[in-house]
């Protein structure tokens, strides 16, 4: 047993390229899986302990005001000791036209300020809690000074800690901004006395319970009669739903890429161990004769395929999570912004692990078992794969064109065909590449392409506001010139059958501002009985034109709504209808959205009902930016196809030439020069290449269909679109690497010991 | 003509140095049938792949019609091996993806100036056999394939190393008369290796080989026919 050991050890120094091709391919699966897992589920993680940290709520309820009375009903009538009021009004810095959030809270029981610096929280003071990511922008630190204005009344606040707010880890500032600004935007806690003093008699708004109490619907309209709006559950938070759905987007991107890392790994190993234990057919053959048990040969070999994948998956699994979270982890916390970021591994991981362990040993174990069915004079005897019979193939039946075909080309033909598992293991090397590849480099260009038909296509506007909402919006807006068109867009869920989806649910003045596109790309006309849906959604919902969904709005209410058309506008996905619709469906008509074209912006932004302006160029870029996001992971994923593309093809082509050397050795003594046996191998991988590439691209394109399909989140469609560049670079690399790989085995063919190559049989 | 001027040839591997041949000296002459003879390990197979070009030789001198080949570069032993050079193995070396037909005719694309592949399969009695693959050849087939694509673009010189050693009695004469008659008809240099010290007779030279060195030479002036060597 000892010597087989030692055997072991020195046949991976022999085959060590072999070795290295399948302990690469294990690093880098194991690598790249496991790097991605433990930034999603580390977010996972993290979350879980962050908001328990938080003390966060379990139940929200939205009203117009509370008074002392209802405090009182809920607290003596209803028996609710534990209650957090809070409420929230928007100050302006003085200058600086930068905007804070100000939230007065009447103890921190269900909303518990992430402390990061400075005094913990305290209801009752007068200083404020600053959150983190306005502070670092602006350079504010404990015991600065802030000046806040809220309509006419101003007061100055000593910052007194420096916060975190876990409802607040997706705060932008605006609806109309998709990543945060920091330096305009920031939130801040406050008392509810300093409140006060800014907007005098203001009222707390929402209340937020634990796990004990749990008010109904009706009771809380018995509470606060027409002042209660809604209430929130655990469950029904957006940003929550967010970033699971962040995790849950990371996840599914890993895997996916992981996936086909995975299986052209698990394949390359299964034939480059399988050809490995082929090649050593005349020891096994040996050992039998010599009579050491089968059991002890095949446990032998297993070791081959065990110690070098246990090997590469502990590599990657040390090296994952150190190269990957830093990268991907910047990237996400420009969108979410959270106390820490754990970095936790995934239990899939050892799932992997398992499997890819298992393929090497099963190869090995399995080969070494299918020679040793063999007499041991069989197995000597049969040095060269004689026993893989040629047959004539169907080409080869067409005399008329098999008659014209160069010998060499017939050979790489004959070969391919007795060799189908090798033939066919080549082209998916080349194929996988191929999909890798163009995944990787066509879903930023997807994303950004359907950003730009978001916001070149779909809209035509010049600046677009936020407004506060009104019932009288013509006449407070109607300084600003040019023209205009009201929106409103509100939250809210779709239902159809048992399925349930967040959408947006649009009323439109519809005057041109957004256009609505057919199927077919064609403008649709709203007219007032028209609900549209957006062709994802429907698709998510099983929805077709006449066919019925229940629509509900927080706080406002709800109603069936009859689908008459499906759009095929990207963004926001939900459903459209016109404003004389919505007033009839739900409630008046208060737009929370003005689009604009040829106006001033001075008149907009002197508006003080508007909010926040923004431009059509300035969300494209911002949408853009969020795309690079997602570019930083295929970054990652790209470079790690690159180097499984430059392994699988070496192996593979390296395990054909071992295969074929005496071949080209005896071609070598017959008298052929090195460019000739060189274009021998050529042939060989040019057929590879070729077949590869094709079917590549197909499988590619569908890659990448599916792929942007399960990794985009539900509120927009990605549109797969494949461009000539990503084309370009994925051949070159796939093409490139296959030739360097032949000329870097044809220059072997200069070194073949010509004596050697004979004398050894195996 | 082949002539070897103190040739040696040292296999080095690590503080070990074997000489496995030592300062050898012979001359074959054009269109000789040599037979080399010598115990295992005495450096036969040695010789012949040094005269072949397969290896580099390590001292001396080796002149094939006047021309020092120790001198020549990788590529133009590349063109010496096409041009000058037949091989014939003891396991044949054949390619197994390739018909019969197509093993030879794979060879005819080295030189414009080679055999007709159907009349050579003719002549080595492979008429019938042309478009199958060497697997379905028996050992005697394979062989014979093996020599018609060592001759088919003409060599001056065609080396066999045990061009036998895999076969029985019957079917080894056969080989035997098969490489001496295209050698004679063809003015071919004929040196086969063997350690079967019976056919010394059937040789023009005979070459004893012993430990790296010539044991001894003999010119032998009449040769015996094949079919009468005993085994
Ligand atoms: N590559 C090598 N490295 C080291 N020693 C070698 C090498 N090739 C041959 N030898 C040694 O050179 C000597 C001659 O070998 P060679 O193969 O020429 O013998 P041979 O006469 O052909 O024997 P056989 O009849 O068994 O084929 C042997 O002692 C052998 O061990
Ligand atoms: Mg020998």
């Amino acid at each position: 047993m000892k010597h087989l050991f030692i055997k072991t050890f020195r046949d991976v120094k022999t085959y060590w390229t072999q070795f290295l091709g399948v302990f690469f391919m294990t690093l880098i699966s194991i690598a790249i899986y496991g790097g991605m897992a433990v930034v999603w589920h580390g977010l996972d993680v993290s979350v879980e302990k962050y908001m328990e940290e938080s003390n966060l709520a379990n139940q929200w309820i939205y009203t117009m005001g509370i008074s002392d009375e209802d405090m009182a009903k809920l607290e003596t009538d209803e028996g609710i000791k534990d209650i957090t009021y809070s409420t929230s009004i928007r100050g302006e810095l003085k200058q600086t036209n930068q905007f804070i959030e100000l939230t007065a809270l009447s103890n921190d029981r269900f909303m518990k300020p992430y402390l990061i610096k400075g005094q913990k929280y305290d209801a009752e003071s007068t200083g404020i809690w600053l959150d983190k990511k306005f502070a670092e922008e602006n350079k504010l630190n404990p015991g600065d000074k802030l000046n806040i204005k809220y309509e006419e009344n101003k007061k100055e606040f000593e910052i007194k800690g420096i916060v975190l707010n876990i409802e607040k880890m997706f705060f932008t500032g605006s609806s109309l901004l998709s990543m945060p600004d920091h330096k305009n935007f920031g939130y801040a806690f406050i008392s509810k006395e300093s409140l006060n003093d800014l907007a005098p008699f203001y009222p707390y708004t929402e209340i937020r319970l634990g796990q004990d109490f749990n008010l109904s619907e009706s009771k809380l309209e018995s509470v606060f009669e027409d002042k209660y709006l809604f209430f929130e559950k655990l469950e029904d938070k957006n940003f929550l739903d967010r970033v699971e759905k962040e995790s849950d987007q990371m996840m599914k991107m890993s895997i996916l890429f992981s996936l086909v890392f995975i299986l052209l790994s698990a394949l390359t190993m299964y034939s480059s161990m399988s050809r490995l234990i082929t090649n050593q057919r005349t020891i096994i053959g040996t050992m039998k004769a010599l009579g050491v048990k089968a059991r002890k040969i095949k446990l032998h070999y297993g070791l081959y395929g065990l110690i070098i994948s246990v090997i590469g998956s502990i590599a990657g699994l040390l090296l994952g999570p150190k190269i990957i979270p830093p990268i991907l982890i910047r990237v996400k916390e420009t969108t979410v912004t959270l106390p820490y970021w754990n970095l936790v591994n995934h239990n899939s991981v050892y799932l992997i692990i398992t499997v890819l362990v298992f393929i090497c040993t099963f190869a090995s174990i399995k080969n070494t078992g299918k020679i040793l069915k063999q007499v041991p004079a069989k197995i000597l005897r049969n040095t060269h794969n004689m026993d893989r019979v040629v047959k004539k193939g169907f080409l080869e039946k067409i005399d008329f064109i098999w008659s014209r075909l160069p010998n060499g080309l017939k050979w790489t033909l004959r070969d391919n065909s007795r060799n189908k598992v090798r033939f066919l293991m080549g082209i998916i090397g080349v194929l996988g590449g191929m999909v890798l590849l163009i995944a990787g480099l066509g879903v930023t260009k997807s994303i950004k392409s359907s950003n730009d038909y978001i916001y070149t296509e779909q809209s035509k506007y010049d600046y677009i506001s936020e407004i506060k909402r009104s019932s009288n919006y013509e006449e407070v807006f109607q300084d600003i010139d040019g023209d205009k068109e009201f929106n409103l867009t509100l939250p809210g869920t779709a239902l159809k059958d048992d399925k349930t989806k967040n959408i947006v649910i649009t009323a439109s003045e519809d005057k041109g501002m957004i256009l609505y596109k057919n199927l077919n790309d064609q403008e649709i006309k709203l007219d007032n009985e028209d609900v549209l849906i957006t062709k994802k959604l429907a698709e998510q919902l099983g929805i077709g034109v006449g066919d019925i969904i229940k629509v509900k709005i927080k706080g406002i209410g709800e109603d069936s709504l009859k689908i008459t058309r499906i759009t095929g506008n990207l963004s926001p996905q939900g459903i459209i209808m016109t404003k004389d619709k919505y007033e009839k469906s739900f409630a008046d008509f208060m737009p929370n959205l003005l689009l604009s074209k040829g106006s001033s912006l001075n008149a907009i932004e002197e508006n003080k009902q508007v909010l926040y302006t923004t431009t059509r160029n300035q969300q494209l870029h911002q949408a853009d930016k969020l795309a690079e996001s997602v570019e930083a992971i295929m970054y990652i994923l790209i470079l790690a196809s690159v180097v499984l593309v430059v392994v699988i093809i070496y192996t593979l082509s390296n395990l054909n030439y071992i295969e074929r050397e005496r071949e080209y050795a005896t071609l070598r003594v017959l008298g052929f020069r090195k460019n000739e046996i060189r274009s021998i191998l050529l042939n060989d991988s040019t057929l590879t290449v070729i077949i590869g590439w094709i079917v590549g691209i197909f499988t590619a394109a569908k890659f990448l269909d599916i792929y942007l399909k399960i990794v985009a989140f539900d509120s927009v469609e990605w549109v797969s679109y494949l461009d000539n560049k990503a084309l370009a670079i994925a051949t070159s690399i796939v093409v490139g690497v296959s030739l360097s790989v032949v000329f870097l085995l044809s220059s072997r063919i200069r070194k073949i010991d010509l004596v050697g190559s004979f004398k050894s049989v195996e | 003509m082949i002539k070897l001027n103190e040739v040696s040839k040292i296999y080095k591997s690590g503080t070990n140095e074997i000489k496995a041949l030592d300062k050898v000296c012979l001359t074959i002459e054009k269109g000789e049938f040599a037979i080399v003879l010598g115990p295992s390990g005495s450096g036969k197979s040695t010789m012949l792949n040094l005269i072949g070009g397969m290896d580099t030789v390590s001292e001396g001198k080796l002149e094939i019609d006047g021309e020092d080949i120790t001198k020549k570069s990788a590529a133009e032993m590349e063109n010496y091996r096409r041009d000058m050079i037949g091989f014939v193995f003891q396991f044949y070396n054949l390619i197994p993806s390739l018909t019969v037909r197509e093993n030879v005719d794979i060879v005819t694309s080295l030189t414009k100036n080679h055999l007709n592949v159907d009349e050579i399969l003719d002549s080595v009695g492979l008429k019938e056999r042309k478009s199958l693959f060497p697997f379905n050849l028996s050992g005697g087939e394979l062989q014979r394939l093996s020599i018609a694509r060592a001759v088919v673009k003409k060599p001056k010189i065609l080396l066999c190393d045990e061009p036998t050693g895999a076969l029985d009695t019957q079917t080894g004469i056969r080989i035997l008369r098969l490489l001496n008659d295209i050698a004679r008809e063809n003015d071919i240099t004929l040196i086969i290796v063997t350690h079967n010290s019976n056919l010394k007779d059937i040789g023009d030279t005979v070459i004893q080989l012993k430990d790296g060195k010539v044991e001894n030479i003999e010119k032998n002036t009449s040769p015996i026919e094949i079919e009468q060597v005993e085994w």
